[in-house]
């Protein structure tokens, strides 16, 4: 999975092996790769050409994403700040909510892959998005429709309204 | 990125497999209206809304800067405000404690043996956040009456218990250290809680308070300077935590 049109700025950026549950690798950036708060812990004990992970929990459909994910954000931080730099306006943050709010929208089974992922990672932004995604979607709903929407099971024997 | 090893093809995924910490994190990001609705949804939630006291700190924690977290109370005109909406105290003939989120209500036991002679004296409600505790304690005037030597009538003296119940617990305990010096300038009257420690205005100056260290079960006489002069009530305003005294 190299990035074949990266023109080459240089110097060379640095890169990170991600080896998904189902045994695929994912070579990143290293800034990329640096989102997930467990990939920053200790990163820096290990050696460079040992920048491996083997993430047991993430399936590469689900490791797709969160690459995509942290890939757009990097980016886009480093735009919005170079806007700031040169003091010109920018919607760079609005566009970017608009990207994760389109982002987030997938199935359910997916959101949970995303959720997963995203804690096991510890992905703090991704979590935060996909956490609020569900409490959203949970808004407004009844419980029978919220059992039925997550494939939640009913064991619930307690009725709260019943009177003493 | 082909998928055709994939392990979770015909999974199905419940919320509840996620996490705790995730789930509990969801269901914090709702206001308290849609819990009370959603929470006969599962048992893990119910468990998460109803009996994880952190939850309750943290959703009030949340919802600290809603102004409209106050309690009016049938047959009490005090409105109590705990550090945590999700408790609350009505004073009747018996004592409850109410959990407006579940709508459960808890009856205290009635304190034994009943003392006669006696007045309602002072009491107070609130939550030791160390050991995340809700406590109600009451100061028990007793009166004894006697006659000194030498004289004709009979005079009367004071002397004073405090009891304390915690939630959770299956009855009364007296306290071991009750002041009784301080216990007899207590306005009889209800607490101002804030931060763990309950407080009581004095009589006859009502610039000194009693306070009740939740934790360590400890009364104090503390100073207070009041904003302007107040009529037999205690107004205690960090954190938008407030109330007054009947």
């Amino acid at each position: 999975m190299k990035d074949s049109f990266n023109p080459s700025i240089e110097p060379p950026k640095k890169t990170v092996t991600l080896v998904s549950s189902d045994g695929y690798d994912f070579e990143v950036e290293e800034e990329v790769a640096l989102e997930s708060q467990v990939i920053k812990d200790g990163f820096e004990d290990k050696a460079v050409d040992d920048r491996e992970y083997l993430l047991f929990n993430v399936h590469s459909d689900t490791l797709e994403l969160i690459i995509k994910y942290c890939e757009k954000h990097v980016s886009s931080r480093k735009s919005i700040s170079a806007a700031a730099a040169s003091s010109s306006s920018s919607n760079g943050e609005e566009a970017l909510k608009e990207w994760d709010e389109h982002f987030i929208s997938v199935d359910t089974n997916t959101l949970y892959d995303i959720l997963m992922a995203a804690d096991y990672l510890n992905i703090k932004s991704l979590l935060d998005l996909a956490i609020q995604k569900v409490a959203d979607t949970i808004h407004g709903r009844s419980p029978e429709q919220i059992r039925k929407k997550f494939n939640i099971e009913n064991d619930s024997i307690i009725d709260p309204w019943a009177s003493e | 990125m082909s998928s055709m090893q994939c392990q979770k093809l015909g999974t199905k995924y419940e919320l509840n497999d996620l996490p705790y910490d995730v789930v509990f994190s969801i269901l914090l990001r709702l206001p308290i209206t849609t819990l009370v609705q959603i929470q006969c949804t599962c048992k893990l939630w119910r468990d998460i809304i109803k009996n994880d006291t952190l939850f309750s700190v943290m959703q009030f924690l949340r919802t600290v800067k809603n102004p409209g977290l106050i309690y009016t109370l049938e047959g009490s005109s005090t409105l109590y405000y705990v550090d945590n909406p999700l408790c609350w105290l009505e004073v009747t003939w018996s004592i409850y404690i109410c959990n407006p989120i579940t709508g459960d209500r808890f009856k205290l036991p009635t304190l034994t043996p009943p003392v006669k002679d006696t007045y309602r004296g002072s009491w107070g409600f609130g939550y030791a956040p160390l050991s995340k505790k809700y406590k109600y304690v009451q100061i028990i005037p007793k009166r004894i009456r006697s006659k000194l030597e030498g004289r004709e009538h009979f005079t009367y003296t004071y002397t004073y218990t405090a009891e304390i119940f915690t939630l959770g617990g299956e009855s009364w305990r007296e306290l071991a250290c009750v002041p009784l010096g301080l216990m007899s300038r207590i306005y009889p009257t209800a607490d101002v809680y804030c931060n763990g420690t309950l407080y009581w205005a004095m009589s006859p100056s009502f610039n000194d308070v009693v306070s009740f260290d939740l934790e360590t079960e400890e009364f104090q006489e503390r100073r207070v300077l009041y904003p302007e002069k107040m009529w037999l009530s205690l107004s205690i305003f960090p954190q938008s935590i407030r109330k007054s005294g009947c």
